[in-house]
């Protein structure tokens, strides 16, 4: 064996025989590994298609609300969802899983057609909207309203802060901001509607009346964006400024435009000369109130509302009734207690 | 198996094996490799399976709102009967989706597809029947209804297929994925059983060669007439083996006969030489003899005349003598051959120690005791009357005392011993030595016959080849000189 010869020639028809074994079982082996091998990936890209086992719910419920990606309803949604969860409720937002832009009433009608067991709804004072709140009554499915209520009796309960509550808070930061100014803008985007501005002012005059104010009565301005579309309130805002028909005094009812309204006074030199009160809270609000840029903002944990508005349902499931008001504790964040805010924020 | 076993595999079976194991492997893996791939390829068509289900479902309720539309448009019963297929296979579609509780996103969404169907189904059968009925304002109020139903589930299909479509994608690369690994699996098993095939191979082939090689080199060296060739050493018991034993026997016997043809070539060669060696020293006796006699034959006539004169004259004494020289001369002639009985050569003594008396005045006593049944034995011609020649020109010729020889003929063992005994003047160890070995050399040819000892000692050794055939014993000087010859019986 030309190959063999010369110090590695193997001498022995016996040592032939092992070498020759060996080969044969290193031909298995390497047969059995690239078995294991090809079936291990091919388990792996068979599983991804094998029907998983998922655990049951007991109660289906959709979550509508005016502006879905917003952080604000994103985290009532997590809140509802994991602690309904814990009590066989799988809650559910619809437009996260549905492509095309549907408005808040096409999404009660999606639900009621869904056949689900209850829907959490953010009030608003459409006819839309109470007519399917309404339809969704007639059809047995429980509604509730989250955040801001509607004047229909049709709704099972209301979970959310109390209004007055809210304008308390926001009469108090003016009350603590205040210098000489008079004329206040209440602005709310086009998840605001009228009668939630109205009944806002109304409280607010209602908190200050009697209140030791420079110029007082205070004149208030009432602007709320009806346009819709993904630009509509920023594009809105932007004319403010570049028309200059601000107000000294600028309440944003909403969580986007206190963040429009953050940015533009930036971009056009109006840090200073507005005082800006914000509601609800994200971090470029909280950077904003650090910054100076806005006076505080009043805001309800929306954990607070998605665990509560679970729990109503759970317990009008369970019990076939539950309280028609549940309240949700507002806070406001000002620059005394921005900090612990943010901290909170960086550790979430 | 055993090492036994392993060793007696024959060469045909090594071939198979060497054949048939990497055939059988090599199959094995590709028949796995194959299933393998008609496995991935099978999975590959299940992976879009739940898209192409929306999609049919999706068409079908398109195909449901188009029918719907066409018949509350036209009041048709073709478009009737048209809504009702469309309707029917819809139902079918729909039965497919099962109505569950699973929490996940598009199982949620299959559920949700579902009931919102059922519902969209209970108004379309609404819509047309509030049309057949001629109810105008509530089909038209369940239509619009049911097209906005329509629009939900259209989206929610859409978006579930979306959905679906990006999992089956992860799940069509994952397949793909393990298309690739099974590919290059592929490549590299077969590289490796490749070279441990090769590997297999060539050890099973050497297996089969070298021995061979070895074989026909030895076989090379064997045909070249080196018979001290290193035989190859026999490991297996396959035909190469036993051709290989075979080979070495036949080796091992040719060397055998060999070695016995040369010693039996050396044996004859040595017989002849004896042969030769002993013809010679009879020639050159008889030529010694031959040289004395000037003309033996004349000599011969003329001593018989002489004795025939004598016995005329009366001289019967002289008679007797010149008759006893006539038969002395006369036995050279007659015996002039090699082999003679020990009678024979005992009455040449006779008659020389006969005349040796008559040129002596009678002073040797000799004497013989002779056991008659050994005088038949043949020994070589010409032996005793020289040694006898011998004891009496060297041994009594100068002595003062009485001349005494005595020849014996008796039996010891397995031999006739032959002795011829003096009284004389003896001899020395040294002389008997260098006479035993043949290098003695005197000036004893100017007074001997003609044939020395030497020569008689040396036919002695080649006829009965061996070295001991004649001794000498002699207790010293003036002691007297033995002679005595072994004759083998």
């Amino acid at each position: 064996m030309g190959i063999f010869r010369g110090k590695r020639k193997l001498k022995s028809n016996s040592a032939l025989a092992i070498a020759a074994g060996c080969a044969v079982v290193f031909m298995f082996i390497a047969t059995i590994i690239s078995v294991f091998l090809y079936k291990k990936r091919m388990d792996e890209a068979e599983n991804l298609l094998a029907e998983a086992k998922y655990s049951q719910y007991q109660s289906y419920v959709v979550m509508i609300s005016s502006d879905d990606e917003s952080d604000f309803w994103q985290q009532v949604y997590m809140a509802a969802k994991e602690y309904g969860d814990e009590y066989g409720v799988y809650v559910d937002m619809l437009s996260e899983s549905i492509d095309n832009n549907y408005r808040k009433n096409e999404l009660i009608e999606m639900a009621i057609e869904s056949d689900c067991d209850a829907i959490f709804v953010e009030g608003d004072d459409t006819v839309e909207t109470a007519e399917m709140v309404a339809k969704a009554n007639a059809q047995g499915i429980a509604v509730f309203t989250l955040s801001s209520d509607m004047a229909v009796e049709s709704r099972v309960s209301y979970i959310g802060p109390n209004s007055y509550t809210v304008a308390s808070l926001y009469g108090k930061a003016l009350l603590d901001n205040l210098v000489r100014q008079n004329k206040v803008m209440v602005f709310g985007g086009n998840s605001i509607n009228k009668t939630y501005a109205d009944t806002f002012i109304s409280n607010i005059q209602n908190v200050l009346e009697g209140a030791d104010i420079v110029n007082a009565p205070l004149e208030y301005e009432e602007k709320i964006v009806e346009k819709e579309g993904a630009f509509a309130t920023e594009e809105y805002i932007q004319n403010l400024f570049k028309e200059n028909t601000l107000a000294p005094v600028v309440i944003c009812l909403d969580e986007d435009s206190t963040d429009t309204f953050y940015q533009a006074m930036i971009d056009y030199n109006k840090v200073g000369t507005i005082l800006l009160l914000g509601s609800n809270c994200s971090e470029t609000i909280l950077t904003g109130i650090k910054q100076g840029v806005i006076a505080s903002t009043v805001y309800v944990d929306p954990t607070d509302i998605g665990k509560a508005a679970a729990g109503a349902y759970v317990e009008y499931r369970d019990s076939g009734y539950v309280s028609e008001y549940i309240s949700v504790e507002a806070k406001i964040i000002n620059k005394d207690n921005v900090d612990a805010e943010l901290q909170g924020v960086a550790n979430d | 198996m055993t090492k036994e076993k392993l060793k007696s595999i024959s060469l045909r079976k090594k071939m198979i094996i060497a054949f048939f194991l990497p055939t059988i492997i090599l199959f094995v893996v590709n028949m796995m490799l194959y299933i393998g791939t008609n496995r991935v390829l099978a999975s590959l068509d299940a992976v879009y399976a739940s898209n192409n289900s929306l999609s049919q479902l999706s068409e079908g309720l398109a195909n449901l709102q188009d029918a719907t539309e066409g018949y509350l448009n036209t009041k048709t019963s073709d478009a009737l009967e048209q809504y009702y297929i469309n309707e029917q296979a819809y139902s079918d579609l729909l039965s497919a989706l099962d109505d569950n509780n699973d929490k996940n996103e598009s199982r949620v969404m299959e559920r949700n597809i579902k009931n919102m169907s059922e519902k969209y189904l209970d108004l379309t059968n609404q819509a047309v029947e509030s049309k057949r009925g001629g109810n105008v304002e509530k089909y038209k109020s369940i239509y619009e209804e049911a097209a906005r139903t329509f629009q939900y589930i259209d989206s929610s299909i859409t978006s579930l297929n979306n959905k679906q479509f990006i999992n089956n994608s992860r799940s069509y690369g994952a397949m793909m994925g393990a298309l690739q690994t099974l590919e290059r699996l592929n490549i590299i098993t077969l590289i490796i059983i490749g070279l441990a095939n090769l590997f297999f191979i060539v050890l099973i082939a050497s297996t089969i060669a070298d021995p061979l090689i070895k074989l026909a080199a030895t076989a090379d060296t064997v045909s070249n007439g080196d018979f001290d060739v290193e035989l190859p050493k026999v490991k297996s018991n396959d035909e190469v083996g036993v051709v290989t034993k075979a080979f070495n026997g036949m080796v091992v016997s040719i060397k055998d006969y060999i070695d016995q043809l040369t010693e039996s070539m050396e044996a004859t060669r040595r017989l002849r030489e004896n042969e030769l060696i002993m013809e010679n020293h009879i020639k050159d006796a008889e030529l010694k003899y031959l040289q004395s006699q000037i003309n033996p034959h004349f000599l011969f006539n003329t001593l018989n005349a002489g004795a025939q004169l004598a016995m005329m004259e009366g001289a019967d004494r002289t008679n007797v003598y010149i008759q006893k020289v006539a038969d002395f001369f006369r036995y050279n002639i007659k015996k002039n051959k090699d082999v003679v009985s020990l009678q024979e050569e005992i009455e040449l003594v006779d008659i020389y120690i006969y005349i040796i008396n008559v040129r002596f005045a009678g002073e040797i006593q000799f004497k013989k005791e002779i056991n008659e049944d050994l005088l038949s034995v043949q020994i070589p011609s010409m032996i005793l009357q020289p040694i006898v020649e011998n004891s009496i020109n060297y041994g009594l010729r100068n002595i003062d005392w009485t001349k005494k020889i005595l020849l014996s003929v008796y039996e010891v063992g397995d031999y006739i011993c032959v002795s011829i005994k003096d009284n004389g003047i003896g001899m020395s160890p040294e002389t008997i030595e260098q006479i035993l070995d043949g290098s003695y050399t005197s000036n004893s040819k100017k007074s001997s016959n003609g044939v020395g000892l030497n020569n008689c000692i040396e036919r002695l050794n080649i006829f009965y080849e061996r070295e001991d055939v004649l001794d000498i014993i002699s207790e010293g000087e003036n002691k007297g000189t033995e002679t005595i010859l072994y004759l083998p019986k």
